[in-house]
């Protein structure tokens, strides 16, 4: 191109982009209609997900859905103020708020109703434990009660405050508290297996004795003396059941269990694999005479309990023949409770 | 602070004083063959509440610290008498509110035997101190009365009649604060005598009057039924409830039918039991909205249970859960692995439990929306870790430390809808 065409040309790009402005309508007019119909809408959204939050009593969603109104009311403001783009953007951030508030009280509505489902629920199973655990008079299980009530307030309180889903996390363990304490009361109340648990700890402890006898190391004064605590723990234990105390009958077995194995190992003895025979033969002897006991009774749970019996008296055999005295004295004591169940069973 | 709460300290104060006076008489009374049998508690003890969710573009946490102190009386007719009875004041100050709760209940056992007659009554009260960083700060009271009978007692079943009533009274009612009254009546045919198997079934009904919202008055009829069994072959739980709920104005609530049931199984197996706990509820509404939508949410937990009850208890499950909303978009199956350690020591019993897993929504039908804005609940799929301990250690003999603790994030695939709930408590516990 010429220079004199450029100086013709350049004057008359001007004109004619000055007429195509003058054409349109102005940018700014447009964006503004935009951005009042967005604004808008987004005042109809926040209508909308107040219709829903007010049917929810979480709290939650009511304070997302106030920050939305409150960011709604600053986009209009900041519209009026004409700062389009802020306005924009925070009307934009309104309707985030508003959808967040919609899920959160939809949500809540459901955890709302299980929520006051198992509050129902835990006030019920707790009146039928209460005076059970009461009863019996057992310190841990009214402790387990206890806790659980505290847990239970906790989760009444989060409920009072449309914490729906804390309510259910903290109403979760209340239950569980209180099932456990359930479970020791019916754990406890079994006479048949708080009779077969004395006689139990009694051949322990009576076993025991016979090793300590025997025993001719220097820790066996200490191995007596706690053996004699044991068989002091299993008095205690008989007085319980005698005054009808299940579960503080049952605790102090236990105690006697673990003090009789801590005399046991306090001889230092080594377990021989003679120990270990006379307990296989002590075995086959008595099952003989519960082996007759339950095919007279034909009880199958009976049947089952002499099989597993009959299976850990062959493994404690495979083991005292392989030398692993110590494994082998354990599965023939596991031999002995099932044996001692399975007669149990026959009655 | 308050009158309310000026109040609650010089209550809180008696019961101190009293629980100390009432336990150091308790030993000599105690040797003398009591006919009453009293305990107290003191404790002192700090809570946690974590919430953290993304509010308008930025991360929200909300923190509420609750400390407080407790002191409680606990007092029973001592042994089988054929009249018994029991009555509890506890009372607890602290940073955030005060609560006090009295309850009283009687029995009438005849020749010590089961129960003919039993009366309870209970009252709570709060006042928030008004510092409070709780959302809702109305003072309230709660009152309940309840009486059942035993009229006809058989070797094997009793029949069980029981009438209560509860009021519940906010000092300023705000929409989420609204008093009301509920009376209630119940009959059941239950099991006696016999704790390896228990079993009972009944009605109930009740109505519940809102005095600043009669719209949403209403009247619940339920019908529902138990059976527990235990014993070498294994252990079954049965729990069932179908209950109609009437909305006095249906156009404000609708009216609905609601069913729950739930079945756990334990099988021996090995050293340990196979277990099985399954819950599922149905919400069936008359006319279903948008928010109140009819729902079926099943869950499972299947797994292996080992150990002692009296020592230390394994569990390790899977678990699901999977909700039908039909085409609302929160319908949702969830799956997870939980393993959990419960021990029961004579000084420490804790459990530990871990549960982690993944929820998938299935997304709405738009084509069924009520509103054109139904298409912007959209729920996010999730991986979720939730971790509970909960630790009870008796340090000496009447002083004991307990420790619960829960804490449960939520990732989700769209960012801004992670969330977080926490909880942490520790309380120091004084038996004196």
């Amino acid at each position: 191109m010429r220079g004199a065409d450029r100086l013709t040309c350049f004057p008359t790009i001007i004109l004619l982009g000055l007429a195509v402005l003058a054409a349109a309508p102005p940018a700014s007019a447009q964006d503004d209609a935009t951005l009042e119909e967005y604004i808008e809408q987004t005042g109809e959204i926040v209508a909308w997900a107040d219709e829903q939050v007010r049917e929810s009593e979480s709290t939650r969603a009511r304070q997302v859905l106030d920050e939305a109104r409150h960011l709604h009311l600053q986009s209009q403001q900041l519209q009026h103020g004409g700062q389009g783009r802020a306005a924009f953007a925070t009307s934009r951030r309104a309707r985030t708020a508003a959808q967040q508030a919609v899920k959160i009280a939809r949500e809540a509505l459901g955890l709302q109703e299980r929520a006051r489902v198992r509050l129902d629920r835990y006030a019920d199973f707790r009146d039928q434990i209460l005076d059970r655990a009461r009863e019996a008079d057992d310190d841990r299980v009214l402790r387990f009660v206890h806790e659980s009530e505290q847990q239970a307030l906790r989760a009444r309180d989060q409920f009072g405050q449309g914490n729906f889903e804390m309510a259910l996390q903290l109403i979760e363990p209340a239950e569980d508290l209180l099932g456990r304490a359930a479970r020791l009361l019916f754990e406890g109340s079994g006479a048949e297996r708080l009779e077969r648990e004395v006689e139990r700890t009694r051949t322990l402890i009576d076993r025991t004795a016979e090793r300590i006898d025997s025993g001719t190391s220097v820790g066996v004064e200490t191995a007596r003396d706690l053996l004699e605590s044991a068989r002091e723990a299993l008095r205690h234990a008989e007085e319980f059941q005698l005054r009808e105390q299940p579960l503080r009958a049952l605790h102090s077995l236990e105690l006697a269990r673990k003090l009789a194995g801590q005399a046991a190992s306090a001889t230092g003895d080594r377990i021989d694999p003679e120990t270990v025979a006379d307990e296989i033969a002590r075995w086959d002897d008595r099952q003989a005479a519960v082996a007759d006991a339950v095919d007279a009774a034909e009880s199958p749970q009976a049947e089952a309990a002499l099989a597993r019996a009959r299976h850990h008296r062959d493994r404690a055999g495979r083991l005292q023949g392989s030398g692993d005295c110590a494994q082998a004295l354990r599965q023939i004591k596991a031999a002995f409770d099932l044996l001692n169940e399975a007669s149990e069973l026959t009655r | 602070m308050r009158k309310s709460s000026a109040r609650a300290v010089r209550l809180t104060a008696a019961i101190f004083g009293t629980a100390v006076v009432v336990s150091s008489a308790a030993p000599a009374a105690t040797g003398t063959a009591p006919s009453a049998v009293w305990r107290s508690r003191i404790s002192v003890g700090h809570d946690t509440y974590v919430q953290s969710y993304y509010l308008a573009n930025s991360d929200t946490t909300a923190i509420l610290n609750e400390f407080n102190l407790t002191a409680a009386l606990d007092g029973r007719s001592h042994g089988r008498t054929d009249h018994q009875w029991s009555l509890r004041a506890e009372v607890s100050g602290g940073s955030e509110v005060y609560r006090e709760q009295v309850d009283a209940g009687y029995r009438w056992r005849p020749d010590a035997g089961d129960p003919r007659l039993r009366a309870d009554v209970a009252w709570f009260g709060r006042q928030y101190r008004r510092s409070s960083d709780y959302s809702l700060t109305s003072d309230n009271q709660e009152g309940r009365a309840g009486l059942r009978i035993y009229p006809w007692l058989g070797r094997r079943a009793a029949l069980d009649l029981r009438v209560a009533g509860r009021r519940v009274d906010f000092r300023v009612p705000s929409t989420l604060e609204q008093d009301f009254h509920e009376a209630s009546a119940a009959g059941f045919l239950a099991s006696r005598g016999d704790v390896a198997g228990v079993w009972r079934i009944g009605l109930r009904a009740a109505r519940r009057a809102y005095p600043d919202s009669t719209a949403i008055d209403r009247d619940t009829y339920a019908a529902e039924g138990e059976l527990e069994r235990g014993g070498e072959a294994g252990e079954l739980w049965i729990f069932h409830r179908s209950e109609r709920r009437l909305i006095a104005d249906e156009t404000v609530r609708p009216s609905a039918w609601s069913h729950w049931t739930e079945i756990s199984v334990a099988a021996p197996a090995g050293e340990g039991h196979l277990v099985a706990d399954v819950t599922s509820e149905v919400w069936r509404y008359d006319a279903p909205t948008a928010v109140w939508f009819d729902s079926w949410r099943a869950d499972a937990e299947v797994g292996y249970r080992w150990g002692d009850l009296l020592g230390d208890l394994w569990h390790a499950l899977v678990t699901v859960e999977n909700l039908e909303a039909g085409d609302s978009p929160e319908a949702y199956t969830q799956v997870g692995l939980r393993g959990s350690l419960a021990s029961y020591g004579h000084a420490v019993t804790g459990v530990v439990a871990l549960e982690a897993g993944r929820r998938w929504y299935r997304g709405a039908d738009s084509a069924d929306s009520t509103s054109e804005f139904d298409v912007l609940v959209d729920y996010s799929d999730f991986d979720y870790v939730e971790l509970w301990i909960m630790a009870n250690w008796a340090f000496a003999a009447r002083m004991s430390l307990e420790l619960t603790a829960s804490y449960q994030p939520e990732r989700h695939t769209e960012q801004d809808d992670d969330a977080a709930l926490g909880y942490a408590s520790a309380r120091l516990v004084w038996r004196p």
